[in-house]
């Protein structure tokens, strides 16, 4: 698994530089503007951030292991691995783990910057918004892996992405999880939404896990 | 002698090509030439050989080990090259090498870095800069530098120019020294089987058409010139395959002996080769 999580690393280099600079300077900008912005609309919109910057960087992570399988797979280096010392099951644990590792790594940026935000302005980040970015983190990893696994049946990370974004965005308005009020995007999220919404993300993860080492079984064929 | 490899009865079936009941054996210590032209089934044999698909019936055993099956640590003794670079192309050979050291157990950096001091390649440049020629080097190197006992070999001579071709089959040669190794390589440059192989197995549309060893079948096949005249007198069966010329025919036959007053020339590999394909299609 070392020699593959290292390839894995390389590739996303620039994706994790980027995303540290890119979260460095919001926090930056958004406790500036917290401080010393006495205007009513940035002040709203900073509002929005909360919810937009880990959606942007969970948007992001998407991409790139998808746009990453999909290079693998198209330069043969699936092939030559499972013709090496990696089996199939171990093969698709490190994707699995992969992204794990981006999913906890984009929590504990986001998380960062809601500590800021919240140290500066208190009422902005309510009680359980740590908690629930968990299960929203979780949750996105859980999609990541999916798109991975539709990238390997597609052979296209375009196609994975649009026929994901179809289905989450099919099931977000049917299951009616984010709302609209005055004070914008509010995330309703109850106890048993929670545990539940970790308990279906698990079983994603299970699921993908074995398809994806069915598919890989065929993949190289 | 005991076999690297065993192909009994090897059957894959697609939409538009299928393996027929293919059958291969590589002794211990020998170098097989797998011949055929494209699409043949010189790649999808390979790929069964190293356990890529699920084969539709047939038996493949690598190592004594079914070819589905295969344990990790067979699987590291052999060594894959294959006919285009499967490594990512925005790493650089360092980069490479600590990839490969996390994925075989007998990985060996000194000997991977050696062949590529050897080979002259850079090792701070990403390898979608490289060459061609290069991109082989980098692979074959990579293949032997996790002391494989088996090397397969999926065209790995092809774009490179004839001193690199030259420098590469002697390197194989060395590999054979230790007379545990065994070579398969599939190929279309037929004049390097000439030099290293001990046995030729052709494929041609998904069938084995013969697997001989390499001096008794250029001595075993002849070339025969001849007059139109002379072909009416043979028999077809001792034709295997037919050139038509302006003032001669050159007839590939088995039976050489059978006509001692013809003309006759020893044939290259490749020219049985394009023989019997030409009869066949």
């Amino acid at each position: 698994m070392r020699g593959l999580l290292y390839n894995i690393l390389i590739q996303g280099k620039s994706y994790f530089i980027a995303t540290i600079i890119t979260f460095v300077a919001l926090t930056v900008t958004c406790g500036l503007l917290l401080n010393y912005c006495e205007n009513t609309l940035v002040l709203q919109l900073l509002s929005l951030t909360p919810i937009l910057a880990p959606m942007t960087i969970l948007c992001i992570s998407i991409e790139s292991v998808c746009k990453r399988t999909e290079k693998m797979l198209k330069c043969g280096y699936i092939k030559y691995t499972l013709t090496s010392g990696v089996s199939r099951n171990m093969y698709a644990l490190t994707e699995l783990v992969t992204i794990l590792l981006i999913v906890a790594f984009s929590y504990g940026l986001s998380s960062g910057f809601f500590g800021v935000m919240k140290a500066i302005e208190p009422m902005m980040i309510g009680e359980n918004y740590f908690r629930n970015c968990f299960l929203f983190f979780f949750l996105f990893g859980a999609i990541t892996q999916t798109a991975n696994v539709l990238t390997l049946y597609l052979k296209n990370e375009e196609k994975a992405g649009v026929l994901v974004g179809f289905i989450c965005g099919f099931l977000v308005m049917v299951c009616g999880f984010v709302t609209e009020d005055e004070g914008g995007l509010r995330l309703e999220m109850t106890d048993e939404i929670f545990w539940g919404g970790l308990i279906v993300s698990a079983l994603i993860y299970a699921v993908c896990h074995v398809v994806m080492v069915l598919k890989l079984q065929r993949t190289s064929s | 002698m005991e076999n690297i490899i065993e192909i009994k009865g090897l059957t894959k079936k697609y939409q538009n090509f299928a393996l027929d009941n293919v059958d291969l054996v590589v002794p211990m210590g020998t170098v097989m030439g797998f011949i055929g032209e494209n699409g043949a089934g010189k790649s999808t044999t390979i790929k069964a050989i190293l356990g890529l698909y699920k084969r539709d019936g047939g038996e493949v055993k690598v190592f004594g080990e079914d070819s589905e099956k295969l344990s990790n640590e067979t699987r590291e003794k052999i060594g894959v090259v294959f006919d285009t670079i499967p490594y990512p192309k925005n790493l650089t050979v360092t980069q490479l090498e600590k990839v490969f050291s996390g994925i075989y157990k007998t990985w060996e950096a000194e000997k991977f870095f050696g062949y590529m001091t050897k080979f002259g390649l850079p090792l701070k440049k990403k390898i979608s800069s490289f060459s061609r020629g290069m991109e082989m080097r980098l692979s074959i190197a990579a293949a032997l530098s996790h002391n494989p006992s088996l090397l397969v070999l999926d065209e790995p001579t092809g774009g490179l120019d004839p001193v690199m071709r030259n420098e590469i089959l002697d390197m194989f040669l060395e590999f054979m020294q230790d007379e545990n190794h065994s070579i398969l390589i599939s190929t279309h440059i037929t004049s390097d089987l000439e030099h290293i192989a001990d046995y030729v197995s052709f494929i041609h549309k998904g069938k084995i058409v013969f697997t001989e060893e390499r001096n008794e079948m250029l001595e075993k096949y002849r070339i025969l010139k001849c007059t139109d005249e002379d072909i009416e007198k043979m028999d077809n069966n001792d034709i295997i395959g037919m050139r038509k010329g302006r003032f001669c025919s050159e007839v590939l036959t088995d039976k050489a002996e059978k006509y001692p007053d013809i003309v006759s020339d020893k044939p290259t590999i490749e020219e049985i080769m394009v023989y019997y394909v030409k009869e066949q299609s």
